[in-house]
């Protein structure tokens, strides 16, 4: 038993030993005193965005009480990051020092931050040398092609006078990357090293570039916004860590809103272990509400929905749920649906999320070392809906952050259509411009017989659906939803048919429903039950 | 001939029913939970009840209750399934049942044989069915949804399902020749034991040590050989310091 005893005992002290100096986020009470220039601190370019949007100076921007954080620096070890935004700062203490600090009269709070696990949101890569990337030409155009990307081009907007942030966990040789020698870079920042430099540690961010504005050989353009002018971050520090720092990412934020950032992608998600589902309602998070008050200031923030659908975690992560972050899932190219690994929504409190979709597996995008690389991700969904929206912002250059919002949504395939998969489906150019599609919205109709919802398609549109060719797939797909009293989805699901009149479902197996809502060849048709 | 056209007949509506039946195809389904859209599955590491198996292997040290001196290197293995049951943020029970196999090596002086042989080396086996009901504490509170660090201290008991002496000699005059002596269905003084243990974890990894307190030991019995003789009331190594990996 005495040995028992000791044993115990080294394991406590050993315990003690790992405990200690913990990081801890101390939210101040106010800015009393701060004077603050914003023609000194912005960017031009900030202030232009901020009067477009209607987004006025106010103290969430002014810098912090210096004398606050200098009377918390003296009773921590050490302080680190200040952030604007939330009036916080990043303090390193003991328990015992931090419950000093709380107590100080300014202190509005104190959070401890505990380990993250980020996960940098791209799957499997397979290295290429450019030969195989140039027979890959064909499906690199129907990378943009499924979003009629280049009807932008047609029209000239390629991204021109808009600020892209991107957030990641490196830009390995992006400098050097031959895809990405016409690209404007404006800023860079390595939030992780303090540094300027961001040309390594990640392949990622490289090849998230070259989705969002890469062009290849001059004229095959990769991302729709070759012209966009980009700001560069980098917040994470490899492709998997269990102890991110997301408030790297809200520097990053805060510094793309300075340098005058008019969007922000970011391939990136935190969820397990740091979190549990419940959490992932757009307002728990740090990264999540970093990513709202970007928002706020008039950055429209894209972001990954994550590669989780596949593991015991299956949803998305935070910041896509945040809510005015467009979530973006992935889909498969040959059959324009899900891909396993994208992850699924909705929010926690039953938003609608993903927002869009785009391609995301076996995608022809950049790596280091001037390689080009099949990768596949919902990192590289989130930077072709970036790129569409950098060339879309250039065609609306005075609308708000909330009409770019709802513009994006509303410019997809399947809307007013949703589900928590597909979202609304893909943005394509032709409804972002308002503009007459190749291929004219089908006609039919929902029948009710003998306790079964049916879809009949007449057969003139039916057999152009059946013959629909790869720049169409959607057509091939039938979407239907149950949306149940408290406008949730309770099932949804896609159909592939052959015949004109297809059974959607049966009244009996739903006896919840309040809505049914079907979803064929871009035409939207709803059934009420109650 | 109206047998085979009513055969025929009968293909005709099969294949007519597989047509119908494939004319449209579900690709994609999935059903929500409406009054909680998200919510964190029970399997989950940090929810009330959490349910894992787990793997444990390390070594055994101590006195085994006679007077045969074991070597360095004695080992167990234990394959078990663990429930927790979270309290608060900080503390939880935990309850684990469990295979274990310990394994201690030992040198002994007396000739098993006879004259002409001379021992070289031993083991003893055993084979246990083990619980043990303990206490967590957790010290890291906002660990999100992960097992974190913890310490557990548990009290553990045991049933002895079998064990096994094994005696190995070698020819006194010609050492490659061997002669390996297996006992089993050893009678046993008591089968049942238990004692005390700790865990000091992070994540799925954890540090793992248990001490008994009192043992399942081997009884004399008819079997009066010279060697059985002296390990009337030997047990297993009573500490057993190791690594345990969750799943």
């Amino acid at each position: 038993m005495a040995k028992c005893s000791l044993f115990i005992l080294a394991m406590f002290l050993a315990f003690g030993s790992v405990q200690g100096q913990q990081k801890y986020y101390a939210y101040l009470s106010d800015k009393e005193g701060v004077e603050f220039q914003p023609d000194e601190y912005f960017h031009p370019k900030a202030l232009e965005r901020r009067e477009r949007c209607g987004v006025k100076v106010n103290k969430t921007d002014f810098p912090l009480q210096q004398a606050y954080v200098q009377k918390i620096a003296e009773k921590s070890d050490s302080v680190g990051f200040q952030s604007r935004w939330f009036n916080m700062v990043v303090v390193w203490s003991s328990d015992e020092r931090i419950a000093q600090i709380s107590e100080l009269p300014f202190v509005r709070k104190v959070e401890k931050a505990a380990p993250t696990g980020v996960k940098v949101t791209g799957a499997e890569s397979e290295d290429d040398d450019g030969q195989a990337y140039l027979s890959q030409l064909a499906y690199v155009n129907f990378q943009l092609k499924r979003m009629d990307g280049y009807r932008f081009h047609k029209k000239g907007y390629r991204g021109e006078g808009v600020r892209v942030a991107v957030l990641d966990a490196g830009f390995t040789d992006a400098d050097v990357h031959v895809g990405l020698q016409h690209v404007k870079i404006e800023a860079t920042y390595d939030f992780v090293k303090k540094s300027s430099f961001v040309y390594d540690y990640s392949w990622h961010g490289t090849g998230v570039m070259g989705c969002i504005g890469g062009m290849f050989n001059d004229t095959q353009a990769t991302g729709l916004a070759t012209q966009a002018t980009f700001l560069l971050a980098r917040t994470e520090r490899g492709k998997r860590e269990y102890f991110g720092e997301e408030e790297n990412w809200l520097a990053a934020a805060e510094w793309a809103d300075q340098k005058g950032a008019d969007l922000i992608n970011s391939s990136l998600g935190y969820t397990v272990p740091r979190y549990f589902r419940e959490q992932m309602d757009g307002e728990y998070s740090l990264v999540s509400r970093a990513a709202q008050m970007a928002f706020n200031k008039g950055i429209v923030v894209l972001t990954s929905a994550g590669n989780e659908g596949q593991n015991d975690w299956k949803y998305l992560g935070a910041p896509a749920d945040a809510d005015s972050v467009l979530a973006i899932g992935g889909i498969n190219a040959s059959n324009d649906r899900k891909i396993g690994f994208s992850s699924y929504g909705p929010s926690s409190d039953g938003r609608v999320k993903p927002n869009v979709v785009a391609l995301g597996q076996g995608i022809s995008a950049y790596g280091a070392k001037n390689k080009f690389q099949k990768q596949s991700g919902t990192s590289f969904s989130s930077p072709f809906a970036a790129g569409f929206t950098a060339c879309y912002m250039q065609a609306y250059p005075d609308k708000t952050q909330h009409e770019v919002f709802n513009g994006i949504q509303e410019s997809a395939h399947l809307y007013p259509y949703f589900d928590y998969v597909h979202g609304y489906g893909v943005p394509v150019a032709w409804k972002a411009l308002g503009e007459e599609n190749a291929w004219q919205e089908g006609d039919g109709k929902l029948i009710s017989e003998g306790g079964d919802l049916y879809l009949e398609v007449e057969e003139k549109y039916f057999f152009e659906h059946l013959n629909a060719d790869s720049s169409q797939l959607a057509r091939k797909n039938i979407y239907f939803h149950v949306e149940a009293e408290n406008g949730i989805l309770m099932y949804y699901a896609v159909l592939n048919s052959s015949d004109p009149k297809t059974k959607i479902l049966s009244f009996s197996d739903h006896p919840e429903a309040q809505t049914i809502r079907v979803h064929f060849e871009g035409k939207t048709l709803s059934h009420h039950l109650k | 001939m109206s047998m085979s056209f009513k055969n025929i007949a009968l293909v005709v509506a099969f294949l007519f029913a597989v047509n119908m039946g494939f004319s449209q195809t579900v690709v994609f389904k999935e059903k929500v939970d409406t009054t909680k859209p998200l919510s964190t599955p029970k399997k989950s590491k940090n929810s009330r009840f959490y349910m894992h198996s787990y793997l444990a292997a390390g070594l055994l040290f101590g006195e085994n209750g006679t007077d045969v001196e074991n070597k360095f290197g004695g080992r167990f293995f234990t394959y078990g399934y663990r429930m927790k049951l979270k309290l608060n943020k900080a503390q939880a029970l935990v309850l684990d049942l469990r295979y274990a196999f310990d394994r201690s090596y030992f040198n002994v002086d007396a000739n098993p044989f006879d004259e002409s042989m001379r021992l070289i080396g031993g083991n003893a086996t055993f084979h246990d069915f083990q619980g043990a009901v303990g206490h967590r504490f957790n010290f890291d509170w906002n660990r999100g949804d992960a097992l974190g660090t913890y310490l557990d201290i548990s009290a553990f008991g045991g049933f002895n399902m079998g064990s096994t002496l094994r005696l190995t000699a070698s020819q006194a005059t010609n050492s490659e020749i061997r002669v390996t002596s297996t006992y089993n269905r050893i009678p046993m003084e008591s089968r049942v034991y238990y004692g005390f243990e700790a865990r000091l974890g992070y994540k799925k990894y954890a540090l793992y040590a248990r001490i008994a307190s009192e043992f399942a030991s081997w009884a004399s019995s008819d079997n009066n050989a010279l060697a059985w003789t002296q390990f009337y009331g030997y047990h297993s190594q009573p500490l057993a310091i190791g690594l345990e990996l969750s799943f």
